[in-house]
Order: C-alpha cells, then structure tokens, then sequence
C-alpha cells in the first residue's frame, strides 16, 4: 500500500499544469463555499448567542401553566429559594428571577401588545448582556417619581416616544386584576431584531411588585451556565429536584432557532456538494486524461502482475490527493479570509442589509466555521473524488495488457 | 533438462479484423532451463503473439501452454495476473520503466507485489543494478537514464524476482550497438549465472548471433527450429 501511495502521490505531480489547473479550481470553488458557510453560519451562531445572553439565557424555570399564559397568577413558589439554590451549583455562573407577564403598552400615539418583563437589575446584569444594547438613556439607574422602564428603539418609533417620555402600562395582577400605570421611559435598547424590540419592554420587579401592592411574583428564573455543556446534565437535574415546574433549555424555548441553524448547516453542505459536483467533473476529466495518456503504462503494470484492484485504487488514490490537495489549499485560503474579516465583521448595512433586523439578525457578519464542518467539508472532498475516479479507473483496469504495452 | 515451457498445437486466429488473421498456426516447442532462445522471423509472422500467449498476456485459440504442468490457457484472468507475477519476468521494446518511481525502487516493484520482506527486496534490487552496471544510479528516474540504461533497468526488473523464465520482445530495437552489445552480455551473463530461461523475439542480427536456439516462424509456423553452441 505503501508503495501505491508514493506512485500515486508523485503521478499527480508528473504534469503539474495540468495538477494545479485542477487544484485551483477545487480551491477557489471551495473557498467561496466555506467563506459563505463561515459567513452564514457565523449570523446564526450570533443571533444564538445573542438570544441566549440577551434574551434567553441557557436555561428557564416557569410554572407549567405559564408556557401558554403568561400571566403573574403563574408564580414559581419559592422562587427565592430555588434561585440561591442554584447560585450555589459550579456549574451554574449566574441566575436571574423575573416577573413576567403579557400587557399592554401605550402612549398618545399607539397602544401595542408587549411583554412586560420584571427583572431584578443587578442580578438581570450578570446573566445577560442586555444592558449593553441600551441606545439612549440609562438602565434603572434613576429613582424619579414614576417608575422606570426600558424600551426597544422600534417600539420607541411606533410610540413616538423617547428618553423622559411617559407611557401606560397595562396588566394583569396575581388575583386576575387589572392594573394601569404610568412609567417614564429610562432608556431605549437596540437589538439586533426589531420584533423583539417592539414585543419587549423592560421594568423593575420591585416596582411592578408596587403597583400590584404585594410581595414580587416571579414567574420565570432565568439560568446562564458556565459550560453550555451541562445544558442537559442540569436540566435533568432540575427536572428531578423540581418535577412540578417547567424546566426548558434555550432550544426547547426557541425551537425555531435550533431548527433554523440545523437548516441553515444542511443548506450550506448542499452548496458545497453542488459546487464539488462541478468541479467533480473538472477532476473526472483531468484524470481520464491521465489514465488514457498513461495506457502503455498502466498496460505494463498489468503484464508485470499488478492484480486489477490495486491499479483502480492507485487511479482511485491519485484523484483523492488531487482533490484533497486542492481542498487543502481551499480551506487554507477560506480559514485566511475568515480570520482577516473575523474582528471587524462585515458591515451588510451599506448594501441594505438594515433589512436583516427585521427578520431577526444581526446587519454586521462575523464569519465563523467550527472544525466540525471543515470534517464534513473533507468527507464530502473524498467521496466526490471517488465518484470522480470511478469511471476513469473502470477505464484502466479495462485495458488488456497485451495491447496496451503496444500503445 | 528440465522442459519449462511446452506448446501443443498452438493457434491463435484474430477474428477482430475484416479477414481473420491467423497469427499463430500449430506451434509445437518446447523450451528447457537455461536455454537463451532467439524467435525470429519477419513482421507479422507471430513473434509477439507467440509470447504474448506463453507470457499468459492472451489466450490462444487452440492448443496448450504447459507451464509447470499446468495449462496456463485454462487460467482464469485473475490466476494469470498472480502467475505472470510469480514466474514470468517481462521485458519490452520501450523499456517501459515506472517514470515515477527511481531505478532501485522500478528494480524492486515486482518483488514488492510478490510481498517479499523489504530488507531482502532491497538488498536484491541494489544487487541486480549491480550486476547490470548501474550501482551509482540506484536513485536516479527512469528520464535521467539513457536508452541503454533503461532497458538494463528492465532487465535488472524483470530478473530480480528470480522467474521461471524472461520474454522480451524486440529489448534492443531502440539502442545503439554499444548499448545492445552491452545488454546483450549482461542478458548472456545472468542467463548463465542465473540460468534462467531467456527467450527473445528478434529482427536483430546481433542478437540472433549471440542465442544458443534460434526459432525462425513464418506466417505464424514455425519454419526453422536451430540450436547453435555458443561460448
């Protein structure tokens, strides 16, 4: 085997123009896949990471009948307790308890349906980033004489309403009653999808406590994870010591988003395949010729002994190291590119991709493939080179030595 | 001595052409241990059929190749790829050496597909470009080497393994006289030393001059069957 390997390596270099043509069309076909990979795949990793640190966190803890009625009658008993419980676990890094519930938000100009969300600001402020995103104003730092809240810059538009203005609203309390109040608007954040700025607004827990005229009502804890790793180990765990509350990981929370970066990975290795399929192609023509320039050869071969299966693997093996060759240059040139445009990103907002927010994402990519996919990628190399050889090693094995050593 | 090859009524009649040419007609011969043979005759009469069909390359139309008592006709194409491994040494009019591979490693191929244990191989290889005069060129590639030089690689190739027997067809058609002379002592030397049956298609008279039995055919038969004592 050893010595097919070295005839096959070196007979891939014995017309180099003709090797590199090949090689640089499975490079460059190649790069342009991977770096469009790296640069989807890169907006689906951000806007999971974004709604896990901004929005979701890894994991969340409800009361069952919360899933489909976000309400604050929905309260997770002991709510406090739970959450110092899990403060205490290694491999949690931080908890957060919300009060949560679904009202109304208006202002002269428009009244929309949002979440209120109740967050604790310190402890809200170790498990997501969300004070980052803020835009305008500050996040609950002032005490005036109506309570805070934070809203998205598209809601803000909708409402025409800015930092200092006031708005209305409306819920419903732990007995079913409903409350109005007036809040004045403290900041506005931006994210990177506009629905969930318009669907979001944020208010302290202590304050809706206030307006509700009774102790906070937690209806959701939120956990964020040192190691995404235990996502399940704690779940389960959870599971176990609280079997009467919902306990969902971020993809169970937003299957969408699972199933977006799923389709999204599947799509990307379709692109690949058909730009390979191309090249395929290029390779099978590239190595027929080598085969049919080589007849004598490969005649002699087969008059010396050398059995049939071990000149269709040399054939075989001669496409593989040309097309993993090519790949290599490929992958060398896309991992180039991903960590040139990595820091800054690229920026679709000077091409309209503003538009991108809408749908969720965010308008600057920051390319990224994970190790994983290049696997599959060179998996994917092998067996197109093989479909690839197939036909021109059929051809040399097909030879009959006693006239090909004639040719 | 020992018969090593033996013909019984061999034919063989091409029907791929618009008249079917019948390149071999009744060969009956035998060929014992050592002998260095000469088959002569002009183009078209048979030279190349004849050892492509005792080389197992093609199969005959008619009659038996008995080699080692079997009948290598009645091999099936996988049995005659490992005989042609284990007993026949080829040699051919275009040298045709491995371009890739360097003469020690061309030297050795034969013996790597016969999975000989490489410290012998190799020791066998650098033995046999001894013998054929190119120890200083066991790393060189088969396009650094002369003509000359090539075809005395093959012979070294189609030697080392030790088969029972070596065809080579036309091996001095494309050298000079110096260099055929030199092939043809070496192939002479080795035949004696080795004693390992050569047998030779030829026009060449330098080569006919040198064989011990020399096999004229015509048309395909054999015409004259001649033995001559040689030093």
């Amino acid at each position: 085997m050893h010595t097919l390997v070295k005839i096959s390596w070196r007979n891939i270099w014995r017309n180099k123009r003709r090797s590199l043509v090949i090689m640089t069309a499975i490079a460059l076909g190649l790069t342009g896949g991977i770096f469009i990979s790296a640069a989807y795949m890169g907006l689906m990793n951000q806007t999971i990471e974004e709604s896990i640190y901004t929005q979701l966190s890894h994991i969340q803890i409800h009361h069952p009948d919360f899933v489909n009625d976000k309400e604050l009658r929905h309260a997770i008993a002991g709510a406090g307790d739970i959450a110092e419980t899990l403060r205490n676990k290694d491999e949690v890094r931080a908890v957060a308890r919300r009060s949560v519930t679904d009202g109304m938000v208006a202002s002269p100009h428009l009244s929309s349906g949002v979440s209120i969300r109740g967050v604790h600001p310190e402890e809200e402020r170790q498990t997501t980033s969300f004070h980052e995103q803020l835009e305008q104003g500050t996040y609950f730092t002032e005490n005036g004489r109506l309570p805070s809240v934070v809203i998205g810059e598209a809601l803000a538009d909708d409402l025409q309403s800015q930092h200092g203005s006031r708005i209305v609203l409306t819920f419903h309390d732990a007995r079913g009653e409903m409350i109005s109040a007036s809040f004045r608007v403290e900041g506005t954040f931006r994210s990177t999808a506009s629905a969930y700025e318009k669907g979001n607004v944020f208010v302290r827990a202590r304050d809706l406590a206030q307006l509700t005229g009774g102790d906070e009502t937690i209806t959701e804890i939120a956990i964020l994870l040192k190691d995404e790793k235990h996502l399940e180990s704690i779940q389960s765990a959870l599971q176990q010591d609280y079997p009467e509350l919902k306990i969902r990981t971020w993809n169970e929370l937003a299957p969408d988003l699972e199933f977006v970066l799923e389709y999204t990975e599947m799509s990307l290795m379709w692109i690949i395949a058909v730009i390979l399929l191309g090249v395929a192609f290029g390779v099978l023509n590239t190595i027929l010729m080598s085969v049919l320039e080589r007849t004598r050869e490969l005649g002699v071969l087969l008059s010396l002994g050398m059995k049939k299966s071990r000149v269709f693997t040399m054939v075989i093996l001669e496409t593989v190291f040309l097309s993993l060759t090519g790949g290599a240059a490929g992958f060398a040139a896309a991992i180039v590119l991903i960590n040139l445009l990595q820091p800054r990103g690229i920026d679709l907002t000077l091409i309209g991709g503003e538009a991108l927010r809408d749908f969720g994402f965010s308008p600057i990519l920051y390319p990224e493939l994970e190790l994983d996919f290049y696997l599959k990628v060179t998996v994917m190399i092998v067996l197109f080179a093989i479909l690839a050889a197939i036909y021109p090693a059929r051809k040399a094995i097909k030879l009959q030595p006693a006239d090909a050593v004639r040719k | 001595m020992q018969t090593v090859i033996k013909t019984e009524s061999l034919s063989k009649t091409y029907t791929n052409t618009a008249v079917p040419v019948h390149a071999l007609k009744d060969v009956n011969l035998e060929f014992k241990q050592g002998e260095f043979t000469a088959i002569v005759g002009p183009s078209g009469s048979g030279k190349t059929t004849f050892l492509n069909v005792i080389g197992g390359l093609d199969k005959p139309t008619e009659g038996k190749v008995v080699i080692d008592d079997v009948d290598i006709a009645t091999m099936k194409e996988s049995q005659l790829f490992d005989f042609r491994l284990r007993h026949i040494g080829f040699v051919f009019q275009a040298y045709n050496l491995i371009p890739v591979l360097t003469a020690v490693e061309n030297v050795s191929f034969i013996m790597l597909l016969q999975k000989k244990p490489k410290k012998e191989m190799e020791q066998r290889a650098r033995e046999m470009l001894d013998q054929v005069g190119l120890s200083e060129k066991l790393h060189v590639r088969p396009s650094q080497l002369s003509g000359g030089q090539q075809q005395r690689v093959a012979v070294a190739r189609a030697l080392a393994s030790k088969p029972d027997f070596v065809l080579a067809d036309e091996p001095t058609a494309n050298l000079d006289t110096e260099s055929a002379f030199n092939l043809l002592d070496i192939m002479a030397r080795l035949n004696k030393e080795e004693n390992i049956t050569l047998i030779f298609s030829t026009h060449d008279q330098r080569v006919i001059d040198r064989a011990k039995r020399v096999i004229t055919l015509v048309d395909g038969a054999v015409d004259k069957d001649e033995h001559f004592k040689r030093n």
